[in-house]
């Protein structure tokens, strides 16, 4: 009833369940009457299936999805790995023969096939040199080899999260080159929060009137670009600083520190 | 006068080393260190990458690469790195009476006579080894008092290390989740 989600995890809710790496958590997860079937982990869990037992891998939150019944830890790490179907901001390095080699921040380059723009043809495809900032999404993440990344859409667009499908040419498209702004790297906790509905930066920046476009890689790059450049590093700082602070805390820093520089930028 | 385990700083061995602060010494515990750590992690899920841990003593007073060996595993954990057990870390002394002290000072360790061993256990206390390194000579049973110490000590440094990851997930629960 427009409160934030970030307002409802506090007085009330479900102890915080710690684990850490080697913790035995059969007895938490599995149930004892269940027909054998393996339990549904996300990440940081391992399952083994012949001895029966649930193990945490990593340090951190374990978390109770009960909308799919699935258990996972939750941590905050600044180390990308990519995943098949992560939608992630890449650098370009360079150009090895029909692929660009993009970096996002993972242990590998991400290949990108030089035709993998909507609607690009050999005649017709986007030149990108290298520094150039896209947003798109990873397509193959075998561990053995280095992930590949695309700049089409999945499908028609309704299974792919409702993005665009337009013309590279457009720029209008949801993949893409992303022209103008500037980007900062954040941790991937934050980012996967700045992608959910309602995070409460996010929302205060737009209440108060700021217009700005946002990319959110889950590798952890954010790109921001708003009509000033003052407003851009504002926007910057006050993402990266909202990782430190409660939802209420946020929406004042947000509020004073827009209404200070609004004033500067009047008074100079 | 080699007493103890850790690096020896004084202006002899430094003048004599090409790399004042990093000579055999420090390559021997780099060894030590990343083989008790490297032991616990899943390395068959990181293939073709390097996991590089560099870890800088700023200053040590005695049981230096045990807490060098811990705070590699802690940094391991915060990088979420996926680890199969946390390796805990133990310096035990045998001095000459025959006594074993836990967590020994510089001076304990550089004492007269005194032996030192540094165990990595996994901190259930369930009297397993991962790695062992000594120095000087101590007998059988006294090694085996210093595992058995190890072990139990091990169970108190895991609790420490569970409440330092309590507070981070608090307070991100407090500041960075929504959930």
């Amino acid at each position: 009833m427009g409160q934030s989600r970030q307002d409802n995890h506090l007085e009330g809710a479900a102890p915080i369940a710690v684990v850490l790496p080697g913790d035995d958590l059969t007895s938490r997860i599995l149930s004892p009457d269940a027909k054998n079937r393996p339990p549904k982990l996300g990440t940081g869990l391992y399952y083994d299936a012949s001895a029966r037992t649930v193990t945490a891998m990593v340090a951190g939150r374990l978390y109770h999805r009960p909308e799919t019944s699935t258990y996972m830890v939750l941590n905050n790490t600044r180390r990308y790995v990519p995943r098949v179907g992560d939608r992630v901001l890449g650098i370009v390095e360079e150009t090895a023969g029909e692929y660009y080699r993009l970096n996002i921040h993972g242990p590998h380059p991400a290949l990108l096939h030089n035709l993998s723009f909507e609607g690009a043809t050999k005649r017709n495809r986007p030149y990108l040199a290298p520094g150039a900032l896209l947003y798109c999404r990873v397509i193959s993440s075998d561990r053995e080899m280095d992930p590949e990344v695309s700049c089409k859409v999945a499908g028609d667009g309704i299974a792919d999260g409702g993005a665009r499908r337009r013309d590279w040419m457009t720029d209008e498209g949801t993949y893409g080159e992303l022209k103008g702004g500037t980007c900062t790297r954040v941790s991937l906790g934050l980012a996967r929060e700045l992608l959910l509905p309602g995070n409460v930066v996010l929302d205060a920046l737009g209440k108060q009137g700021l217009s700005f476009e946002v990319a959110i890689g889950v590798n952890g790059i954010v790109w921001v670009h708003s009509e000033k450049p003052e407003y851009t590093v504002l926007i910057g700082n006050t993402i990266k600083n909202s990782e430190v602070m409660t939802p209420a805390q946020v929406r004042g820093m947000v509020a004073k520190l827009v209404k200070a520089q609004r004033s500067e930028m009047l008074g100079a | 006068k080699g007493g103890g385990d850790d690096e020896d700083a004084s202006p002899e061995s430094a003048a004599a080393s090409a790399h004042p602060g990093y000579g055999a010494t420090e390559r021997e515990l780099e060894r030590f260190v990343g083989d008790a750590v490297a032991g616990c992690v899943a390395l068959e899920r990181y293939p073709r990458t390097v996991i590089e841990v560099v870890v800088q003593v700023i200053k040590g007073d005695g049981g230096v690469v045990s807490a060098a060996a811990n705070a590699a595993a802690l940094a391991l954990m915060d990088a979420g790195i996926e680890m199969r057990f946390v390796p805990v870390a133990t310096t035990c002394v045998v001095v000459p009476n025959g006594e074993v002290l836990l967590d020994p000072t510089a001076e304990e360790e550089a004492a007269e006579g005194v032996a030192a061993a540094v165990v990595v256990t996994d901190g259930t206390g369930g009297g397993g080894v991962l790695a062992s390194m000594t120095s000087g000579t101590m007998s059988a049973g006294s090694l085996l008092s210093c595992i058995e110490g190890a072990n139990r000590a091990g169970k108190a440094v895991l609790a420490f290390l569970r409440l330092a990851v309590e507070q981070k997930v608090t307070r991100e629960a407090q500041t960075l989740w929504s959930v």
